[in-house]
């Protein structure tokens, strides 16, 4: 008879109840509807017009710029930044003072607002990879055009300008940083230089000339010594055979003897033939004194030859003395050498770097210049506007069927909302199953809703009415 | 008990003026058939016609048409007679927490499918003093009733003899003074029925809602049980709960549901219109 008696309320219940609160459901529908048609109606329309810009890649030929200038002095601005770039407060308030879109706020609200309210309107959309579309919406169709249209003239402009500031700035960069390094290296070089300069002869580089020089001194050390002893000898010699021809000569001159015997001879030939006697005694006297002299001269040169090995030997000993010392200078050359290399090591890595440094600038302040040059002659542009900004003929908002129909949706859910807000406020007995729940007595008896039921059946109700009048006419009346 | 489940009976019964309807001449007005001596000091108890109604009101309609309402009514029927068989329950009052919840309409519905069945001798007694509805339920003139006869003083009292034949009628009248509870609570009243208890095979009595007052209170303890009506959407759920702790627990025999709308079952559930 009755329903099997369950804790919750199933889902059917939850569906009955907007039929069972039917204006529940009805009215918040229609009062949420006709207010999102009404305000669809009221709102002001608005227009937008867009524009699309297409972001280029450089003309110039990558070629001509490397690496490096590119990255320095390319100003091409990434997309992701375009929409800070666009909406900045300085461009939009240039626009706000060139166009005035606003003329009804402006004085009087802060122009902050004004600004944010304008940012509000501008809409930027990335397409793809090299290009975007730029909105801007206004009551206004003929403002909304020309507002968008200086928008994007305004950003070539700026965005260009700021790509050839760019450069000369990256050029000046480089023009300080190349006379800074260029004096650091002339420092270098100098220490460097003077450094060589007291270290001169101990260069690692004059190594070999120094060992050749060693091995040349060694060869002289070996030769003058060997003429030394040969000297020496000579000397011994020299002094031997002088001692044994002194003790032979007489103490008288022959040398005088010797003239005198000459002068004497030169009387008797005047006088007599060369065969008299006398001259030939004369003759033979000359001729012994000659010997004698000739001798006596003999004995002479031998002092002399003495004097002279002995000096050649002085001499020779003063110069092996030199050779040794030289030796000696040019082996502490060789040895100090490395010393010297690893010193010489550190200071031309520095210059090197410096140097290095100093040539990277210098290509890098050529590759500006280039650049400089290239902007200025190929006027490499990032941006183009493909479609300029149009003058809108339909205004975007408000769309109304869109009103309406959210304005339905919406009133539908409040309306379902009411109704199932209205049954779970009402504290009345809901149905048999809360009945069976709530109470601790059998439900004996469920009687359906009487309307409903008369409703229901119209044919009974007609033949109950002309059942019911029969049986007062044949019942009759009393009273 | 057997008609609950013999369709064509049913449709026999509900369609059609019993069999055993007295037609009466328009004469008659005081019908002796029921009048019995009072066992113990009780008012005799008489019946006469009434008029019947030119044309049954609203609920009386829905009770008689012989649709889902009527379905209900005879098993409902059905279970106050198992009672009866069980507990020897004889005197049932219709009762509910506050006004309006359906107490008369579902009082006149159950006499009337009582009486309904083969020689039934019902008594539906009006025990609601303030706000007497039955007649106007039934379509019938206000005459004076229990009130009166609790004023009075005199022994004997008439019954109101409506269609179908069997049920008789007590309405409530109308008092002269606001004693209502007193007048329910008098011998008079528990010797009245007493001598309806032995008159009639059944007595239903239309009480008063237990909320608002203290009649229906009073009353409990002289009435074998109560059937307590809760209408959908309409009794509050603490005001039911602290309604039934007023009444004895053992006197309420169970609950009826009035007004119960189940829309996405009702129709298919019980195929009334595919059956009939």
């Amino acid at each position: 008879m009755t329903e099997p008696a369950a804790d919750r309320p199933s889902i059917l219940e939850y569906l009955q109840i907007p039929l069972r609160r039917p204006w529940h459901v009805a009215i918040p529908f229609v009062l949420v509807t006709v207010l999102a048609v009404v305000a669809s109606l009221a709102i002001t329309k608005t227009y937008t017009s867009s524009t699309l810009i297409l972001v280029e890649s450089d003309k110039v030929p990558q070629s001509f710029i490397n690496e490096g200038t590119r990255d320095a002095a390319a100003s091409r601005p990434r997309l992701q930044t375009i929409r800070q770039e666009i909406l900045s407060r300085t461009r939009l308030e240039r626009i706000l003072d060139e166009l005035n879109p606003y003329p009804e706020r402006a004085g009087r609200a802060p122009l902050t607002a004004i600004v944010e309210g304008m940012r509000a309107a501008i809409a930027i959309n990335v397409k793809g990879n090299d290009s975007f579309t730029l909105e801007y919406t206004h009551r206004d169709p003929k403002m909304a055009q020309a507002v968008t249209a200086r928008l994007a003239t305004l950003f070539i402009e700026e965005s260009s300008q700021a790509r050839k500031t760019q450069v000369e700035v990256t050029g000046e960069f480089i023009e300080s940083q190349l006379t800074e390094a260029r004096q650091k290296l002339e420092e270098k070089e100098k220490a460097l230089r003077q450094y060589k300069e007291s270290r001169m002869g101990r260069l690692p580089e004059q190594t070999g000339a120094n060992l050749a020089i060693l091995q040349r001194l060694q060869l002289e050390q070996q030769s003058v010594s060997d003429s030394l002893r040969a000297a020496r000898e000579r000397a011994l010699l020299v002094e031997r055979g002088m001692s044994s021809s002194t003790g032979a000569s007489p103490g008288n001159d022959p040398v005088a003897d010797l003239t005198a015997a000459r002068n004497e001879l030169a009387g008797l030939r005047a006088r007599y033939t060369d065969e008299h006697p006398d001259v030939q005694a004369v003759q033979a006297k000359v001729a012994r004194l000659e010997k004698q002299v000739s001798a006596r001269t003999q004995s002479n040169q031998g002092d002399a030859q003495l004097e002279q090995a002995r000096a050649e030997v002085r001499h020779l000993e003063g110069k092996l003395a030199d050779v040794d010392r030289r030796i000696s200078m040019f082996q502490g050359r060789v040895e100090e050498t490395p010393r010297t290399e690893q010193e010489l090591a550190t200071l031309t890595r520095d210059y090197q770097q410096l140097n290095q440094n100093y040539l990277d600038l210098l290509r890098k302040k050529m590759d500006a210049q280039m650049a400089e040059r290239l902007q200025d002659q190929w006027k490499t542009d990032n941006f183009r506007i493909l479609d300029p900004a149009f003058l809108p003929e339909r205004p975007v908002s408000p769309n109304r069927w869109l009103f309406l129909w959210l304005g339905m949706l919406g009133g539908l859910v409040a309306g379902l909302g009411a109704s199932v807000a209205a049954e779970m406020m009402d504290p009345t007995i809901k149905s048999l199953r809360e009945v069976e729940a709530l109470l601790p007595f059998p439900v004996l008896a469920a009687l359906p809703h009487l309307d409903a039921a008369v409703a229901a059946r119209p044919g009974k109700v007609a033949h109950m009415k002309t059942h019911q009048a029969s049986r007062a006419r044949s019942s009759g009346s009393r009273e | 008990m057997d008609e609950m489940f013999d369709p064509k009976a049913l449709l026999k019964s509900m369609g059609r003026p019993p069999r055993q309807a007295p037609a009466r001449p328009p004469g008659s007005s005081i019908d002796i058939e029921f009048s019995s001596a009072a066992p113990d000091a009780g008012p005799v108890l008489e019946a006469r016609v009434d008029v019947t109604p030119r044309r049954p009101s609203g609920a009386l309609a829905s009770i008689t048409a012989g649709g889902p309402v009527t379905e209900e009514l005879r098993r409902l029927r059905a279970r106050v007679r198992t009672l009866d068989t069980e507990r020897g329950l004889r005197c049932l009052g219709v009762t509910s927490a506050i006004v309006g919840e359906g107490k008369t309409t579902i009082a006149v519905g159950l006499a009337t499918v009582m009486a309904q069945e083969h020689g039934a001798r019902i008594l539906l007694l009006e025990a609601d003093l303030r706000r007497p509805a039955v007649e106007d339920s039934l379509g019938l003139p206000r005459l004076p009733g229990l009130a009166e006869w609790l004023d009075s003083g005199g022994s004997t009292i008439s019954m109101r003899r409506v269609m179908p034949a069997g049920f008789h009628l007590l309405p409530a009248g109308r008092s002269s003074d606001g004693r209502h509870a007193e007048m329910l609570g008098s011998e008079r009243m528990k010797g009245l029925l007493a001598s309806a208890r032995s008159t009639y095979d059944f007595v239903v009595v239309d009480c008063a809602p237990v909320m608002p007052v203290a009649d229906t209170i009073i009353l409990q303890e002289r009435i074998d049980g109560f059937l307590f009506v809760v209408r959908e959407r309409l009794s509050p759920r603490e005001t039911t709960l602290r309604a039934l702790e007023r009444l004895q627990a053992e006197r309420v025999v169970g609950v009826v549901v009035n007004e119960h709308r189940d829309f996405l079952h009702a129709h298919y559930k019980y195929g009334y219109d595919r059956y009939l």
